[in-house]
């Protein structure tokens, strides 16, 4: 753009183009909790990775980004995990998307200009202690008007408000008031906050802080949440005292939730005056516990819940799923009233052509169990399941290989059809949660199922995966087992009939097929788009009792204005409305949000605090105890048994239960450790497997210790620098720990590779 | 990077230049696209034979799709749905035949031409990354995988080669083809080929009137066609709540069916439209053809019946009477194929049943018979699964159908005696239907109203007899005392085409009781042939309207108005129609056709042809139109009086020159938008339809036994020609 008289050379507005879109990724960001009280890494954007190296303000050290093993400072605290939050555009130069940067061209309404800055509004907050009383699912669907709130004895509707932990909004800019700011009590003098008085053992005065970084023209915004700071107001003799592994009345926690929105501050080409475009796709924040083994994937991930929410409820897919005569032509469903129309419509169903891309769809799955190995010994014991090696029941060179067909469309070879539907047919189905053991009768594996002649079908006796569900403790309810979504089921399904691609062998360039799923399914192109699913990708997806960073509230289709997409109570959003989008900053209207409500109606958009606030309070109690659970399997139906006394004795003898896990992968249980083994003058490094929380039992009294003790726990990491150990993955400690230092490449000679 | 290949070689057919295209932008891609490609051994797809080719299938996806009609609707190409037929038995009309029906051997013949059929394949789409070839929505990679993208002009020149057919030779570019072909055209001096389309299908490219044809004068497609919309519905019985299936118009006819009043016609004709949507919905050029019981084959099967059946030579049994009579139409009688025979020998059948192929029976009770002297007896079970078979090879059969079987009080088959004896009525015959057609008051011809029931005479006579004729008794009914075998009826409660229903031997055949009638296939051609004779009488008697024209058709939600016209439901009643396209971008001066190639059956059985033209352009200038039929040498010189030849004349009326701007007369886009409700446009072409009854009848005395069709198109002044005459084709009608 020339430089020229604003008045002589007004320049012909541009007319926007109606399809450009802005919006913010990750949809939903993660920021983990951590007791370093400056240093901070940013959570990871990819799926099964580590955490990004970051400087104190969140900008990257150096000129590349690189992951990094540094999860403690120098004092053996954590570092908090900040989320990384950019805006990116989609119109028709950029179809997938691209960041956008200062001085890029936007396009207003009705005008455009170069970008000069991004003004993002956030407001965390905490609600857990004013809501109602976690019952496992009871509230999915609505809570009964009987249904319990915590904190019952605090009745007054006003102190009731006091439960909520609410610092206020903050706007921070690169050019404007602040680029910083603070959740913290006190430092947001034109909104009254709310804290929780003195706590024991830890009081909360913040629920964490933003700011703004600008890097190579691309400003983004840095979320950070709190120090994991757990306590109660009780002040007994006993207090602080835990109870209950989701409900504990007087308990406060520092992990939150909120909006996170911006608006586009650019110069107006006609008239050089600074005007306002609104990101229409503003995003989330949650903040929560650490990921102690960030590198191994959940069986079923908060992403693979969401995308079959996506798919089967929001037509995020058409030709995965949707009107079956719609397939040869997939629907664009895109107002609201053809949503309706599509949901509405009974026969909906997935497409039976569809073929999975094996590397893509396929293989992340089934490489999930296998890992499960390095986090809980009970995979260990068993022989050889979900191996993925040569010899193994999920052999990747084996289970990869589609079957050849012939000019006709019908199969001439199919050598591994035995082993997929092997896998296939152990998979816990629809309506099979409350079952234990695989009573389907149509078994029909041909014998020699694999290749070599293995019949892997006396093997499969148990459903799998073998993971405790989303209530296997009440009778209200009752879903005592984890299964995969519908979407996962069917696309292993189209790979075991021998629906699916090899890309390999089609020679598509796949680029990184290591397995880890890096693409969206809803759009597998879309780079923004991959930035989101990969971060929900390390968010725990079931069970939800409560779950893990956040819960089965997930789930709802009514909290979403669109997929990945948080229905944000328009009140406490600074004015997103179309009328204000081309004001001038300083003229526009004040962002004035009432309080903060103890309750609300979902279909009026969530309010900052409403995804968190159905979790476990503290997040310490459940997290220790989403270790093992005994799963009472003696009838479908009933979790509880109340034996009649007068029958006690038959009861128990007929009682079988079954001991399972919960979620290994974010709470591990047992990992290898490294020991040095003396034999002679030879010194070895072995590994040697034992329990991740020595010392802290499952328990109430447990919970209470993990309030604190989460901090001092290692983290899992992949052993790359000696693979051939037996132990991929082991578990680091601080920065006292040789290990530590021997991944981090330091003090490479003092750890002697094994003999 | 698209890849433009270099020229075409010259003496190259267009199916080995699509093959080099492929080729060349596979590039030294190693995809094995599912084990159908192993570059190592020099194994590609599109190397595969032309037969294997056009069926391809990638990743599930059919690569080039069937043949069919495009028409275009509201500004998009739509494919109207040929059946994919080639897994089903009916396709092979008679096993013996060497060659399939077209539309079983999608790409064999050149000249099926189906314009966007090449846009409407898998392989176009996937050369072009369009869905679901296009990575995001669809997921799939585009073609070539792990090669190049293929230029847009080769990809085009793909498309046109399937649009005309894939054929698998051909030494010339298109243009080459069509080198002076349309001057030939437009003087006449090369003739049209009749066109193998539908004669439905081209009516729909018109937004014309859909024809129902005599059964008889169903070409194979169309056969085929109308056996894969039963067997759609019959599929579906497995869903006995879904309304879309067969068994669902059963039970409407049994609940709801009026008879015996002036409803009878009404409601039927509104009920057969009903059926035929529903029919349409599975592939849309479908209609219910007619079984005109009064044509020549039935006269002489039934009144005078031949006195053998056929059946393998092997068996010297003598024939058992009851199977000397009751002739159903051609198509709606059963027969074994290899694949049939196949089928139950797998299942433990002896192996002599192989001798029943290939002949064609009226009833089961024949086949069974036949069969039995083959093989031995015949239990229930093995019943049931040979009728389960027959209903696979052609679903217009039915089990329960029993034609002209009735037996005295001692179980004595009554054969040709059936009908005098038993109902005192004899089979209908052509004097039959005239004498009905005669009857000139509504209440006579169609029955009484609601405070004056009775019945009209097309209900009574034809419509019941034949009902009756065609259900008969069950032999093997021991009720019926004829029963030879052992096996006892069994009970049950199951649908038609559910269940065991068919190991069941009831005592009467479905058509002979109204609750269970509708259940049969014949239903459709019978209740169609007592519409054409309502519509027929229609039009002989104008002015004849039902008493009470608002009352509510039972079970339908329709009024007795609704069924006024035929025309306002959308088809007539033609029994064969033979169709020349014409490219209306060419004005002729003359116009020759080629033979029609008429059926015997339309040559002997029709009351009326009518030569249409279809669609002509308005044009400025005034000029006349004549027409001759079988003179392909006429001219304007040629003689109009004194010439059996001459068939008619037409003076068109000219608009005159354009009194508005540019584009003011242009024809108007023969679809309207969906919300236009303008009147029609002046230049809206029309169709002029002229009666050559008569000169068929001179020719046809002459011993002339096929048509083609002389157009000479002359100035006003009558001295010279004009390439006036812009239309979009030339049809033959024959009228029952």
């Amino acid at each position: 753009m020339s430089k020229q008289n604003s008045i002589t050379a007004r320049s012909e507005p541009k007319i926007q183009d109606l399809n450009t879109r802005y919006s913010i990724h990750p949809a939903i960001g993660i920021a983990r909790l951590g007791n370093s009280p400056d240093q901070i890494c940013l959570t990871p954007e990819k799926i099964g990775d580590l955490p990004i190296l970051c400087n104190t303000d969140g900008s990257i050290p150096g000129a590349k980004e690189q992951t990094t093993y540094e999860f403690k400072d120098a004092a053996g605290m954590i570092k908090r995990q900040a989320a990384r939050f950019k805006v990116f555009v989609y119109d028709k130069e950029n179809p997938n998307g691209r960041e956008i940067k200062k001085g890029d061209i936007i396009a207003g309404e009705g005008t455009s200009g170069k970008l000069i800055d991004i003004e993002w509004t956030v407001w965390l907050a905490n609600k857990k202690a004013s809501w109602y009383q976690f019952k496992q699912l009871e509230g999915e669907h609505g809570y009964a008007p009987d249904h319990p709130l915590r904190n019952a004895t605090v009745t007054e509707p006003d102190e009731r408000q006091n439960l909520i932990i609410d610092p206020g909004p903050q706007t921070v800019s690169l050019t404007g008031l602040q680029n910083a700011a603070s959740f913290k009590k006190g430092e947001n003098p034109l909104y009254t906050q709310n804290f929780p008085p003195p706590l024991q053992p830890n009081s909360i005065d913040t629920l964490g802080d933003i700011n703004v970084i600008e890097e190579n023209g691309n400003m983004r915004l840095i979320v950070r949440g709190g120090h994991g700071n757990s306590g109660s107001f009780n002040s007994g003799p006993q207090d602080p005292y835990i109870s209950s592994y989701a409900n504990n009345d007087g308990w406060f926690d520092d992990t939150s939730d909120g909006p996170v929105t911006a608006k586009l501050l650019f110069v107006d080409e006609t008239d050089k005056q600074i005007r306002y475009q609104v990101v229409q796709d503003p995003a989330w924040v949650i903040v929560a516990y650490p990921a102690f083994a960030p590198q191994i994937v959940g069986m079923i991930t908060m992403n693979d819940v969401l995308e079959d929410l996506y798919i089967r409820s929001f037509a995020a897919n058409t030709y995965l799923f949707g009107r079956p005569d719609t397939f040869d032509q997939p629907e664009q469903v895109t107002t609201a009233s053809q949503l309706q129309l599509w949901r509405d419509y009974s026969g909906k169903a997935y497409n039976q052509n569809y073929y999975p891309l094996f590397w893509r769809d396929i293989w992340p799955i089934l490489m999930r169990p296998y890992n499960m190995q390095w986090v809980t010994q009970i995979l260990g014991s068993s022989n050889a399941a979900h191996d993925t090696t040569d010899r193994g029941d999920f052999a990747q060179n084996k289970v990869s290989i589609p079957p050849k067909i012939g000019p006709d469309g019908k199969v001439t070879e199919d050598r591994f059809r035995g082993m997929r539907e092997f896998i296939y047919e152990s998979l816990r189905k629809p309506g099979e949660e409350n079952l234990l053991y695989n009573e389907r009768a149509a078994w029909n594996l041909p014998s020699g199922a694999g290749d070599d002649g293995q019949n892997f079908a006396q093997f499969a006796r148990e459903l799998m995966p073998l993971l405790a569900g989303d209530n296997p403790i009440s009778n209200n309810l009752v879903s005592k087992f984890l299964r995969l979504t519908d979407t996962q089921l069917f696309l292993l399904r189209q790979w075991a009939v021998g629906k699916f691609i090899n890309e390999k062998l089609e020679d598509w360039d796949t680029g990184d097929a290591s397995g880890v799923a890096s693409a969206s399914l809803l759009n597998p192109t879309d780079t923004g788009l991959s930035i989101t699913a990969n971060v929900l990708g390390n968010v725990l997806g079931g069970a939800f009792c409560p779950g893990g960073e956040v819960g089965w509230i997930m789930r709802n289709p009514s909290i979403w204005a669109k997929p990945y997409r948080i229905r944000i109570n328009p009140l406490y959003m600074p004015n997103l409305s179309s009328e204000s989008v081309s004001d001038t900053p300083g003229l526009t209207r004040e962002f004035e949000p009432p309080a903060l409500t103890q309750s609300g109606d979902i279909s009026n958009g969530l309010q900052p605090g409403d995804l968190t606030k159905y979790m476990a309070l503290p997040w310490q109690a459940d997290f220790n105890e989403c270790s093992t659970q005994i799963i009472d399997v003696s009838y479908e139906q009933w979790n509880e048994i109340y034996p009649n006394p007068a029958i006690h004795q038959n009861f128990d003898q007929e009682q079988i239960q079954m001991e399972t896990l919960w979620w290994p992968w974010h709470r591990p249980m047992q990992v290898f450790y490294q020991v040095v083994v003396q034999e002679g003058t030879n010194t070895q490094y072995q590994y040697h497997q034992r329990d991740w929380s020595l010392g802290v039992p499952q328990t109430h009294a447990g919970d209470l210790k993990m309030v604190t003790a989460w901090s001092e726990r290692g983290f899992v990491v992949n052993n790359y620098n000696d693979p051939d150990n037996g132990a991929p993955y082991v578990v680091v400690v601080g920065p006292d720990d040789p290990w530590y230092n021997y991944l981090l490449g330091r003090n490479f000679g003092k750890l002697n590779k094994k003999s | 990077m698209a890849k433009r290949l270099n020229p075409a070689p010259v003496n190259v057919s267009r199916f080995d230049r699509v093959r080099a295209i492929l080729q060349a932008a596979n590039a030294d891609s190693t995809a094995d696209y599912q084990g159908l490609n192993d570059p190592a051994t020099g194994k590609f797809w599109w190397n595969l034979d032309i037969e294997d080719f056009v069926k391809l299938e990638i990743a599930g996806l059919r690569m080039i799709a069937p043949p069919g009609n495009v028409v275009v609707l509201n500004g998009q190409d739509v494919v109207i749905k040929v059946p994919d037929v080639a897994d089903y038995w009916y396709c092979a009309p008679t096993p013996s035949a060497s060659k399939l029906p077209s539309c079983c051997v999608p790409g064999e013949d050149p000249a099926q031409k189906s314009p966007g059929r090449g846009a409407a394949s898998n392989l176009i789409k996937a050369l072009k990354g369009e869905a679901p070839f296009n990575a995001p929505s669809g997921h799939l990679r585009p073609f070539m995988w792990g090669g190049l993208r293929v230029a847009d002009v080769d990809i085009q020149f793909i498309s046109d080669w399937i649009d005309d057919g894939c054929p698998g030779t051909d030494e010339a570019t298109p243009k080459a083809l069509n080198n002076g072909k349309t001057l030939r055209l437009s003087l006449g001096e090369e003739a049209h080929a009749v066109s193998r389309k539908s004669s439905n299908a081209i009516q729909m490219d018109r937004n014309g009137l859909k024809q129902r044809k005599d059964v008889d004068c169903l070409t194979d497609d169309e056969v085929c066609k109308w056996r894969y919309v039963h067997n759609e519905m019959i599929q579906l019985n497995a869903f006995p709540m879904d309304k879309r299936n067969w068994n669902f118009w059963g039970r409407i006819h049994g609940d709801e069916c009026q008879h015996g009043w002036e409803q009878f016609l009404l409601w039927h004709r509104m009920f057969l439209y009903e059926f035929e949507q529903r029919c349409q919905d599975i592939i849309a050029d479908v209609t219910i053809p007619y079984w005109n019981w009064p044509s020549k084959r039935y006269l002489q099967g039934n009144l005078v019946p031949p006195k053998e059946v056929k059946f393998p030579k092997s068996i010297k049994k003598t024939i058992p009477v009851q199977f000397t009579s009751g002739v159903v139409p051609y198509h709606y009688q059963c027969f074994l194929n290899d694949a049939g025979a196949k089928k139950l020998i797998s299942l433990g059948m002896a192996s002599g049943i192989k001798e029943m192929v290939g002949f064609r029976y009226n009833s089961d009770a024949e086949f069974f018979w036949g069969t039995e002297q083959l093989v031995g007896p015949l239990s229930m079970d093995w019943k049931q699964k040979i009728r389960q078979t027959l209903i696979e090879i052609n679903p217009l059969w039915y089990p329960f159908r029993w034609p002209a079987m009735f037996y005295d009080q001692n179980g004595k088959p009554l054969g040709e005696k059936s009908l005098e004896s038993t109902f005192h009525h004899h089979f209908p015959t052509q004097q039959d239907v005239e004498m009905i057609l005669k009857i000139d008051q509504w209440i006579n011809f169609g029955g009484g109203p609601s405070y004056d029931m009775s019945y009209g005479a097309l209900d009574m006579n034809p419509h019941n007899t034949v009902h009756i004729w065609v259900g008969g008794f069950n032999p093997n009914n021991p009720a019926n005392k004829v029963v030879t075998g052992t096996n006892p009826p069994v009970d049950t409660d199951d649908f038609p085409y559910t269940g065991n229903f068919f190991a069941t031997e009831p005592s009467m055949g479905d058509m002979l009781n109204n609750l269970t009638a509708c259940y049969d296939p014949i239903f459709w051609p019978h209740h169609s042939m007592v519409d054409q004779i309502f519509h027929k009488w229609q039009g002989l008697h104008p002015g004849q309207e039902p008493f009470e024209p608002d009352a509510q058709l039972s079970g339908l939600h329709y009024v007795a108005r609704d069924a006024a016209s035929t025309r306002a439901l959308g088809y007539e009643y033609s029994m064969d129609g033979y169709y020349f396209e014409t490219d209306k971008n060419i004005g002729f001066s003359r116009l020759n056709t080629e033979q029609a190639g008429v059926s015997e059956h339309a040559m002997d059985n029709h009351s009326r042809v009518e030569l249409r033209l279809h669609r002509v352009l308005q044009v400025n200038r005034s000029y006349g139109i004549r027409i001759f039929i079988n003179q392909p040498d006429a001219n304007i010189h040629t003689p109009v009086q004194n010439n059996d030849h001459f068939a008619g004349y037409v003076a068109f009326f000219g608009h005159g020159d354009c009194i508005g701007g540019p584009g003011h007369c242009d024809p108007p886009v023969l679809n309207k938008r969906l919300f236009d409700r303008r009147p029609m446009h002046h230049n809206t072409p029309r169709d002029f339809k002229i009666d050559v009854t008569e000169t068929v009848r001179k020719l046809k005395a002459k011993g002339e036994t096929d048509l083609k069709i002389t157009v000479v198109v002359m100035t006003p002044d009558r001295n010279s020609a004009g390439k006036h005459l812009q239309l979009e084709g030339i049809s033959l009608k024959f009228f029952s």
